[in-house]
């Protein structure tokens, strides 16, 4: 337990676990400034609590009453409510801006904040407001207005009630898109380009919506794979790893089901199907060290258990779930062939994730396969935290609303994509692919991609830049998802219409971005053995809090939902461990953390 | 800290007394759930005037009472009551925040070193209030939920609909940024090198 770590505990002290607790206490008890910052913190908790008695207010109850138990007045009109696009809050027809192409409703503020109309698929950045509403004509003036049109329309030959040509510019405009699990919504840094010297970035932000519309929660079906290779026995590794599974199976509910399976040389189930809810100890205890690390037999053997349950229904979330501390040593030890496996995997519908305990792990496979298995990579660095990443790896397994989720960007002619920030992507033919994976409800992920343009004809006017692909899949239904949006620009004549086009809602985005590439750039400097580099650039990091002060605040939430202690201090602090395996681990959390 | 009354076996039958229609199960159920759920309401410093507060609980308490079918009753009543004012006071809270002039919210904030003994109590509870109201509402109700209302982390866990493990996340989170806001306001000390 050191001082970074602390703050983490500090808030949930009341209920950390014994185990937890000790070293939370004995922390505190021998460094002086964490206990300083423990007692500051206890006292502005202790300055939040109310003071006094609350006595029920018996008026408001019979106010209460008399609105229960009222009659529902019968309207004899009818009230249509409007809800914003974007935000789903109630607006009002005065105050209502409208998509000036889909006519989606919007608060103005929503829009603006969004910068073009939310609905999938629609990047307008025009609205239109209602007309006002005017006194209904009386009696007379409707029926001359009326005639007065028929003899206009007779005179000119105008049949009363044509359709209009097709391509007319006022036709009807098309319905929005039924809501669905996976909103995307593909956008450019700039709307307007000038110099084709400077690349524009596109951001694509795929969300998977809150279970209000995603629909409950699918039974999982999780095969829970643990190392016991006699490495697992140095600092304590397996009796942590036995907590880690043990709060795995209770945390799961009665609808789920669970299995583990232990492997060294070998892979052996040692808890076999169980309905989630209990953890039994007796068979846990046959977790002990000993033998190689066989990693591929052990994937192998989660999804052989997963597949032989033979479920007919589709609408169950299936993951095997890795914890190892070491490189593969027995088996197949191919790293293509293993993110081969992976990838096959995830195609099955079998979610792959993994989990690296201790500075030995090879963290480039790991952070390949869990990518290209489409779940989750999370490195432990201290015995402690194992708990903690099965938490994690929980809430994350069990909050899966889309599956599968893949990405293509298909650059237009004269156009080729730089680089993806963060994301291994895989060419085919022409187009990069992403596979993004399984999305919890009500998260997001960002793709940046850096684009290349040319205007070799100097032409004005639109600048098609890319074709943008998805495809996923709902959990609670099966459904297949997929979409597609055209990206272009529009060519300015000068460098300020291009600057002042800038959307200020990805700043934020491209920001997190820039800090996930700098550690990708740490990350390749410990690949090439630059250890010195690697360090200078880390400390650099600091920089980027300078220019941006919610910055601190954005990785301040990402270290606790999404990355562990090590990416957090490399985030934060500019801290590198000493070992470089366990500084690799580190940045690779970090840049999941911010760069996606 | 214990401030919520502990939902017993007698809770679950008062639940089933209230889906009936009985109008004294529904006065107890108010008695015993008011004082949890009007510390949260207040706890949330809303920006409100006392009578909109009202209006918040009778809003509460009008959607529990018509959705007590749903109730399940073997699971703990506060914790649902919570649930419901959650939603309620975010929907509040982004009402007054669209009436509200953008300018009015910002805070006084100092980047001089605090100097120890100078901040009086009344100034320390004012500042942690200002702290409070600076975080984004999800992470506000998780924090008013467990120091203001003094949920447990399974109560807390049954008022955001999520598992414990993922209370714990949240509560953690929020927890940060908190102390973030504290510390900003030199109510905490810095972080430790």
């Amino acid at each position: 337990m050191n001082c970074a770590q602390i703050e983490t505990y500090l808030e949930t002290d009341p209920f950390l676990a014994e185990e937890e607790a000790v070293p939370v206490r004995a922390h505190l008890a021998t460094c002086v400034p964490c206990g300083e910052l423990a007692d500051a913190l206890a006292r502005a908790h202790g300055e939040l609590r109310p003071t006094g008695v609350v006595e029920p207010d018996l008026a408001l109850f019979t106010r209460i009453e008399r609105a229960h138990t009222a009659e529902p007045a019968v309207s004899e009109t009818i009230t249509v409510r409007l809800a914003c696009t974007f935000c789903h809050g109630q607006v009002s027809r005065v105050t209502t801006v409208y998509c000036a192409a889909c006519l989606a409703p919007h608060h103005a503020d929503c829009f603006a904040t969004h910068g073009t109309c939310s609905v999938i698929g629609c990047r307008e950045t025009r609205t239109v407001h209602a007309a006002s509403r005017r006194a209904p004509a009386s009696s007379w003036r409707r029926h001359a207005t009326l005639v007065a049109a028929m003899v206009l329309a007779g005179t000119m030959g105008i049949v009363l009630g044509a359709r209009r040509p097709e391509g007319d510019s006022v036709s009807q405009p098309a319905p929005a898109p039924a809501a669905s699990p996976l909103a995307v919504c593909a956008e450019l840094e700039r709307t307007v380009l000038f110099d084709a010297s400077q690349p524009v970035h596109l951001v694509v932000t795929l969300a998977a919506r809150e279970r209000e519309v995603t629909g409950a929660r699918p039974p999982a079906r999780i095969a829970l794979v643990v190392d016991r290779s006699s490495s697992m026995s140095a600092e304590d590794k397996i009796t942590y790893a036995r907590r880690a599974v043990e709060a795995f199976l209770t945390g799961l509910g009665p609808q789920d089901q669970v299995t583990v399976i232990a492997f060294s040389n070998d892979p052996e189930t040692i808890v076999p199907w169980q309905p989630g809810g209990t953890a039994p100890a007796h068979l846990l205890a046959r977790l002990q060290p000993q033998g190689g690390t066989n990693i591929s037999g052990a994937i192998d053997a989660g999804a052989r258990a997963l597949e032989a349950l033979d479920e007919q229904r589709t609408d169950v979330l299936r993951r095997v779930v890795v914890l190892t501390d070491g490189a593969p040593t027995v088996g197949e030890l191919d790293p293509e062939k293993l993110v081969a496996r992976a990838r096959a995997l995830q195609q099955r519908g079998i979610t792959l994730s993994c989990h690296g305990f201790g500075k030995d792990i090879n963290a480039p496979l790991m952070v390949s396969l869990a990518e290209l298995g489409g779940g989750t990579f999370l490195y432990v660095d201290q015995g402690e935290l194992a708990v903690r990443a099965f938490e994690v790896e929980l809430m994350r397994a069990l909050g899966t609303a889309v599956t599968g989720t893949q990405l293509r960007i298909e650059p237009a002619p004269g156009v080729t994509v730089d680089g993806i920030v963060s994301w291994t992507a895989t060419a085919d033919d022409g187009a990069s692919v992403v596979h993004v994976g399984d999305l919890p409800a009500g998260t997001e992920r960002k793709v940046v991609c850096r684009l290349r343009w040319t205007n070799p004809d100097g032409r004005a006017g639109e600048l098609p830049l890319a074709r943008v692909r998805w495809s996923a899949v709902a959990v609670s239904d099966g459904a297949a998802l997929f979409g597609a949006h055209a990206v272009a620009a529009a060519l300015g004549a000068d460098a300020a219409a291009s600057e002042s086009s800038v959307q200020p809602h990805l700043r934020a985005k491209l920001v997190d971005a820039r800090l996930a590439l700098q550690v990708k750039q740490i990350d390749e400097h410990l690949a090439r053995g630059e250890v010195g580099l690697a360090r200078e650039q880390a400390t650099e990091l600091k920089a980027l809090f300078e220019d941006d002060g919610e910055l601190e605040g954005r990785v301040g939430r990402n270290a606790f939902l999404r990355t562990n202690n090590a990416g957090i201090l490399l985030l934060r602090d500019g801290e590198l461990p000493d070992d470089v395996d366990a500084a690799r681990a580190a940045a690779a959390c970090a840049v999941d953390a911010m760069g996606r | 800290m214990r401030v919520v009354a502990v939902d017993g076996p007698a809770a679950r039958g008062l639940v089933q007394r209230c889906a009936s229609g009985d109008p004294e199960a529904r006065a107890e159920l108010y008695r015993r759930s008011y004082p949890a759920l009007r510390r949260f309401l207040d706890g949330m410093r809303l920006g409100l005037p006392r009578d909109q507060v009202d209006d918040a609980v009778q809003e509460t308490y009008l959607r529990l009472f018509g959705n007590l079918a749903k109730v399940d009753p073997t699971r703990p009543l506060i914790p649902w009551v919570l649930g419901i004012a959650r939603l309620v006071a975010l929907e509040t809270g982004r009402r007054v925040k669209r009436a509200a002039a953008p300018e009015s919210s910002e805070d006084v904030v100092s980047n001089d070193d605090p100097v120890p003994g100078l901040v009086s109590r009344a100034e320390e509870r004012a500042l942690v209030a200002q702290a409070l109201v600076a975080l984004e509402p999800h992470e506000r109700t998780v924090i008013v939920l467990r120091h203001v209302v003094g949920l447990s982390m399974k109560e807390l866990a049954e008022s955001l609909g999520c598992s414990a493990p993922t209370a714990r996340a949240h509560l953690q989170a929020a927890g940060h940024l908190f102390a973030l806001e504290l510390r900003r306001r030199g109510l905490v000390p810095g972080r430790s090198a």
